[in-house]
């Protein structure tokens, strides 16, 4: 059973801007423990010599467009949807330190 | 200047806007001073269900890129997610390159002002979009404004390799790079609008070590001389600091140009933690050969080529022929100037010296010169045809920067033709040896210096206008007697 410390817990959830409390922090624990071990088998196979797949349609490329301007100007229905906006910007709780 | 003993490592990344009409992975449009967030579109909101699909101009503007810079193109590279929090990147990643980037491995060459060249390493060059724009000085303090127009712009990130070892060299680093992205219309290079931005990784070490100090990341540098003076004191700091027996911490430090120091980010520690993984939205983008090859035929002529022709066709030294080699306005410049046989190495020295002084003082640029490449020509060919002497054509060039007159207008309206005829010398000569006995004598005796006297006096007779040379020829043999 693969098992991870409490701080690494806490660092995910800082990472994540999110917030637990010490309970909470010790059932994820497990969970996420339970999760690493789930998929722990697949580092018991060989991948000597085989490269990194980053996705299954390996034969294709990426889609690409041509450089053209298709969208037009919907602000008010986007700043709508937003929690709080101003002057035509988003308003945030102060990011800057 | 660094102390002797230490050695400074500098590596630079660089981030260039690529120049196009819609945004990396959507068809918002990138024009730059738009009304805030009125250039958005789902995707770039990082709104449920929305797929980005990649503009191919950027993929074109890259691996023109690394061509010009003799770089390696990887034909499989791959797009990955750079995780993190922050309101101006509204899909909490940001879609970029990791260990697979589209060009790696290439070279570029600085041109320094005491005429030598150095080669720095170029590690990489990733497409990337760039975030929101976050502003904090409007409203309630209390809280930050978001504008993200700027969210999904394609950006080039080009990363140095740490060979740097001078300020200046960074600054000629950045220098050549924005000219190369500029003749290659990839990217406008203005650095004020934030179309090429620069961060610095900065070390120092005792000289002879071969282990790197621990490097501060400089940010905020938007001009040329902020890199450079960002760098120098940067270096000082870190030398002073280690001196003193404390310890370099690796982190973000913040350039403040108002105060010309650097400055600690506090509690970023964290932000570097990005959990980078191949975005699953996108698969891997492979090149054709044939593309690659269609591409490389479309590179126009590059500073490096430009330079070596003008030091091959005009005799040019390194460093002239790397100035003007800078800008493609500025070769145009220099050539349109020469047109009609001028002395190149004349032509070169009038562009730099007083041409590119007069517009650096007006804050000008050399396409809104006041002084048509022509004109400049023709001022050259006066003093080739020792029709005014070079101190006069400096009255000329100062009269051409406020009218925009023809050099040949502006001489014959204030009667500024040199004096050629050796009689008119001559008399002037005369004149003033006649009214002179004393000076006269005290120079046959043997003073040397009353000789620039006598130059002085005869040149103000005849108002500046004594062809130099002549008058020299003239009245050193009329003193000897």
């Amino acid at each position: 059973m693969s098992t991870i410390d409490i701080d690494l817990v806490a660092r995910l959830a800082d990472l994540s801007r999110l917030e637990f409390s010490e309970a909470e922090k010790k059932t994820l624990q497990g969970e996420i423990g339970r999760i690493l071990d789930f998929i722990s088998v697949l580092e018991e196979v060989n991948t000597d010599g085989v490269s990194p797949m980053s996705s299954t349609m390996s034969a294709e490329t990426t889609r690409a467009r041509e450089d053209v301007v298709t969208e037009e100007d919907k602000r008010d229905a986007y700043l709508k949807i937003a929690p709080a906006s101003e002057m035509g910007f988003y308003v945030v709780p102060r990011v800057v330190e | 200047m660094l102390r002797q003993d230490y050695e400074l490592v500098v590596g630079l990344e660089v981030h260039a806007q690529v120049s196009t009409q819609s945004k990396l992975f959507s068809g918002s449009s990138t024009a730059f001073g738009a009304e805030p967030n009125t250039q958005t579109c789902p995707i770039d909101l990082g709104m449920p269900g929305v797929l980005p699909v990649l503009n191919d101009k950027v993929v074109e503007a890259a691996v023109r890129t690394g061509l010009a810079l003799n770089a390696h193109i990887n034909k499989t590279s791959v797009f990955a997610r750079k995780n993190y929090f922050y309101p101006d990147l509204p899909k909490g990643y940001q879609i970029s390159q990791y260990d697979l980037p589209i060009v790696e491995h290439g070279r570029m060459t600085v041109d320094l002002e005491d005429g030598s060249s150095k080669e720095i390493g170029i590690t990489r060059i990733h497409i990337e979009e760039d975030a929101g724009k976050s502003v904090h000085d409007i409203g309630d303090e209390k809280v930050s404004h978001v504008d993200l127009n700027r969210a999904g712009v394609p950006l080039m990130e080009i990363v140095s390799e740490p060979d740097i070892r001078t300020a200046e060299e960074a600054g000629a680093y950045v220098k050549k790079l924005r000219a190369i992205l500029r003749f290659l219309e990839v990217c406008d290079g203005n650095m004020e609008q934030g179309s090429m931005r620069c961060d610095a990784n900065v070390s120092v070490r005792k000289r002879g070590e071969t282990k790197f100090g621990t490097r501060t990341e400089i940010k905020n540098l938007n001009s040329i001389r902020n890199i450079v003076r960002a760098i120098e004191y940067e270096a000082e700091r870190q030398v002073e600091a280690i001196e003193n027996g404390e310890k370099i911490y690796q982190e973000t430090r913040l350039w403040d140009a108002g105060k010309n120091i650097t400055r600690s980010m506090r509690g970023k520690e964290n932000a570097h933690d990005y959990r980078y993984f191949p975005d699953p939205d996108l698969l891997p983008l492979r090149l054709k050969e044939d593309d690659i090859e269609a591409w490389k035929k479309t590179l126009p002529e590059l500073p490096d080529q430009l330079k070596d022709r003008f030091m091959r066709d005009y005799s040019l030294n390194n460093y002239d022929a790397a100035v003007l080699s800078g800008s493609r306005e500025s070769a145009r410049f220099f050539e349109a100037a020469l047109e009609g046989g001028r002395d190149p190495k004349l032509v070169a020295n009038w562009i730099m010296v007083e041409l590119f002084g007069a517009l650096n003082k007006s804050g000008k640029d050399i396409t809104e010169s006041p002084v048509s490449p022509a004109q400049l020509g023709q001022l050259v060919g006066l003093i080739e045809k020792n029709t005014i002497s070079g101190k006069i054509a400096k009255t000329v060039f100062e009269e051409m920067l406020q009218s925009s007159a023809d050099p040949e207008e502006i001489v014959k309206a204030k009667g500024l033709v040199q004096i050629t005829d050796t009689g008119a010398i001559e008399k002037a000569i005369d004149d003033i040896m006649a009214a002179n006995a004393d000076q006269v004598a005290d120079f046959r005796s043997g003073n040397e210096r009353v000789y620039g006297w006598f130059v002085g006096q005869v040149m103000k007779a005849t108002q500046g206008k004594a062809n130099p040379a002549m008058l020299n020829d003239l009245l050193r043999k009329k003193l000897q007697g």
